[in-house]
């Protein structure tokens, strides 16, 4: 007797024990990032930190699967009516964390909030083709865009749902500092700059949340953020560069995610400033001319895939049969000697801290080329809007080290910013591309869209607006007592952790 | 002496004047904000728009009168980045540098004073040496290599205090020891050098002649006399560790205005960078005439006359 007395209180305690650190916080995760969030008012931003944050507060009416395919959210179907007329069913009895109900009065209301004039949301060029949003029933609503539109379920993974009733009462202001959503976590607290609070939302339409309290915390400095993690402050931290990676597999309780990310990185080339660069064949050299996975390895210690034109796999529409650039320093000397240019100097621009290792990278970039009898000079411009305004003003130098990656994950949003000519970021200009991009971004059959994709990015590569770069690896450190692996979007998904 | 301050009050309007028109002139230099407000791929259209919702198509003189009009009645604007009130920001932001730079500069004080007053009654000793050193040190050592060394061993190695963050007294610790340490250096040196001068004066050799004890001697005639040069760098050694919190705030993920400005200018954030300049600016101003003040106090032969201006 008194041995099962002894055993009970032993299985009692255990299950005080377990009961005791399942509340004082097991199932709460503190994430580290480089930034705070710019708003809580979603609709504000298009800063991929920040919406990662606000994707526990809201949802969409559709979202992106762990393979990034596009599958229903709080829309539960929809389809094509005609060439420009979408039609969208709603998930029914969800609700607004403030008890108000989800319909398509709130789906119409907010479609148009981000396209009032006195809205100062930068979300606006993201729902450009939309003409006006039709409540058919409470559960229904059509979608009219200006022209025929194949991105737009892709457009529908952003349209995040505000609480109409909440935002016409509380304010826009109001709506960004108590922010209300339908999501899987309810705002709790913002501390400018320290953290953000969330707490699971049990009447989730999709069941309660396993993490019960999430935190998210802006650390800025690499090193402080490593040392987060190491000391359990921070349970998932985001950007650890390559060369740390070792550093932290070694370290007690710590693991390294890594996925190939919705991110590239390239080098522009100023093919609009005329000159040399305007001949294709001096392009094609520069791409011969630079051992790209021998700067991969050495620079990124791997981490990173070449590309083979100008989208990277996570994005529907990449042609993995495109083959690469091969390093040919003999044929990249025959196209130039061909082009007349056997003695071009260039000079390479590139950020400092923008994108891993960048500096290094444009370095070793720039003195394989050298190496190769192209004398580039590297020219670091280390303050991001000095940098931005050189790519706007289309005054970069003749090769500007480029990243992109857009939440969308929609082919044209890799290809018509870039390469269109006269778009604001282009720094390049042929009628055919834009040709085959203007077709591609209109077909609405699938089958015939992704052809036309597999042709332009097949002109692209041929064509060579890039020295073309690689696939940035996203890398993270997370605590062990963590289930969870990362996504090709660089989001981060409370609902996707385990323990 | 009220008149004193009165007119210092309002020398410091126009030099608050001048620093608002500098730096409004240099932040317009650097560039359109609503570039960096917008996505790169954003349409001219979209562009313009938000130009013209923000004011900035007006002339410049007429965007710094609107500024200045509405900054006499301590309306900064909204900040464009954030689109709340720029001094929200700031009230909500000042608490963490101001508890920052009153715990690095305490802890300064607390260590730096003790040591080189004892450097000084202790010259050419032991002590005397280790402080030197520890004072070259101090100078010597960049805080953001102190900063990461002090999260190396007493966060990650050692475990007693927190990586990053505010989370209560702990979390101070850390940040106030990185902030702290250049200027402990600097005061240390000065009370050394203050203490030594006004030891070898006459009225000191006099008190010890006289009989007065040893500790009398040190610390009621010789340290108030040896304090006014102490004053007035640690007057502006505050003035200086609010405006170098910059780097410590980032390095620790402290929440308060040094990384707030960072980001303001990083993204052209007008209003919120005037108002962040305006702040400081008067918080200096008035930590200086304090520090005035107080040397009525620690020499009365100090009198502030229309004069002594």
């Amino acid at each position: 007797m008194p041995r099962t007395l002894t055993s009970l209180a032993t299985v009692l305690a255990l299950l005080v024990a377990v009961a005791t650190a399942w509340a004082a916080g097991e199932r709460d995760v503190t994430i580290a990032q480089g930034i705070d969030a710019e708003f809580l008012d979603v609709q504000m931003t298009n800063n991929i930190v920040t919406l990662i944050i606000n994707g526990a507060i809201y949802d969409t009416l559709l979202t992106r699967d762990k393979q990034l395919q596009i599958v229903p959210h709080l829309a539960t179907s929809y389809r094509l009516v005609s060439d420009k007329v979408w039609e969208v069913k709603l998930r029914p009895g969800v609700k607004f964390h403030n008890g108000e109900p989800f319909d398509a009065t709130a789906v119409k209301f907010s479609a148009e909030r981000i396209q009032r004039p006195d809205f100062k949301s930068p979300q606006k060029g993201w729902f450009g083709t939309l003409d006006r949003v039709e409540v058919v029933d409470p559960a229904t609503v059509r979608f009219h865009t200006k022209v025929p539109d194949p991105a737009m379920p892709a457009r529908m993974t952003l349209m995040y749902q505000m609480a109409p009733k909440y935002v016409a009462q509380a304010g826009d202001a109001q709506a960004n500092l108590k922010p209300v959503g339908t999501g899987p976590f309810k705002f709790v607290e913002w501390q400018k700059n320290e953290r953000i609070v969330v707490e699971a939302n049990d009447a989730h339409w999709t069941g309660k949340p396993t993490v019960r309290r999430a935190t998210w915390r802006p650390i800025p400095e690499l090193g402080a953020r490593i040392a987060a993690l190491q000391t359990g402050q921070a349970d998932l931290i985001v950007n650890v560069p390559p060369d740390q990676v070792p550093m932290l597999q070694a370290s007690k309780n710590v693991r390294i995610e890594k996925v190939p990310s919705c991110r590239i990185i390239s080098f522009t080339i100023a093919q609009i400033k005329g000159g040399p660069l305007a001949d294709k064949r001096v392009r094609q050299a520069l791409n011969h001319a630079v051992d790209m996975q021998g700067i991969l390895d050495a620079v990124l210690l791997g981490n990173g895939k070449r590309l083979n034109s100008w989208m990277p796999p996570n994005v529907w529409g990449y042609d993995p049969s495109i083959p690469v650039y091969e390093y040919n320093p003999q044929k990249a000397k025959e196209l130039l000697a061909a082009a007349g240019q056997s003695n071009l100097t260039l000079t390479l621009q590139a950020p400092n801290g923008r994108w891993a290792m960048d500096k290094d990278i444009a370095q070793a970039v720039a003195g394989q080329l050298t190496e190769n009898g192209i004398k580039t000079t590297v020219k670091i411009i280390g303050e991001w809007g000095a940098y931005v305004r050189t790519i706007l003003d289309h005054k970069t130098e003749d090769v500007a080290m480029s990243g992109w990656c857009l939440p969308s994950l929609e082919p044209d949003h890799w290809v018509t910013p870039n390469l269109h000519t006269g778009e604001p970021v282009s720094q390049y200009s042929n009628p055919e591309v834009d040709k085959l991009m203007e077709q591609a971004r209109a077909e609405m059959n699938q089958d015939k869209r992704k052809q036309l994709y597999s042709q332009l990015l097949r002109v692209i590569r041929d064509e060579a607006p890039y020295i073309f770069g690689y696939q940035q690896m996203d890398i993270y450190g997370v605590n062990a007592r963590l289930k969870w692996t990362p996504r090709g979007d660089e989001s981060i998904r409370l609902t996707e952790i385990g323990f | 002496m009220p008149g004193y301050v009165v007119r210092r009050l309002l020398q410091s309007l126009g030099v608050l004047l001048g620093v608002s028109v500098i730096v409004f002139g240099l932040l317009h230099l650097t560039g359109d904000p609503t570039r960096l407000l917008l996505p790169l791929e954003a349409r001219e259209e979209d562009v313009r728009q938000l130009r013209a919702l923000l004011g900035l198509d007006d002339p410049l003189w007429m965007q710094y009168a609107r500024f200045l009009g509405r900054a006499v009645r301590g309306d900064f604007g909204l900040s464009f980045k954030h689109q709340l009130p720029a001094l929200t920001l700031i009230v909500q932001t000042l608490p963490a540098t101001l508890e920052l730079t009153a715990a690095g500069l305490g802890l300064a004080l607390v260590v730096a004073v003790p040591a080189g007053i004892l450097a000084a009654l202790k010259r050419n000793s032991v002590l005397d040496a280790l402080c030197s050193v520890a004072v070259l040190l101090g100078q010597a050592m960049p805080v953001y290599w102190l900063g990461l060394l002090l999260i190396m061993v007493f966060a990650v190695k050692l475990g007693w205090f927190p990586a990053a963050g505010r989370d209560g007294l702990a979390s101070l610790v850390l940040p106030a020891m990185a902030l702290g340490a250049f200027s402990m250096a600097r005061i240390a040196r000065m009370a050394r050098s203050g203490m030594l001068e006004v030891l070898a004066q006459d009225y000191v050799r006099t008190a010890r002649a006289a009989g007065i004890r040893a500790f009398l001697v040190t610390y009621k005639y010789a340290l108030k006399n040896a304090a006014i040069p102490l004053v007035t760098i640690v007057g502006l050694e505050f003035g200086i560790l609010l405006g170098g919190a910059v780097i410590t705030e980032t390095i620790f993920a402290w929440p308060g205005v040094g990384r707030l400005a960072v980001d303001a200018i990083f993204s052209r954030d007008y209003p919120l960078v005037q108002a962040i300049v305006a702040v400081l600016a008067t918080l200096f101003v008035v930590i200086n005439l304090v520090v005035d003040l107080v040397y009525t106090y620690l020499d009365p032969r100090i009198v502030y006359t229309r004069s002594a201006r």
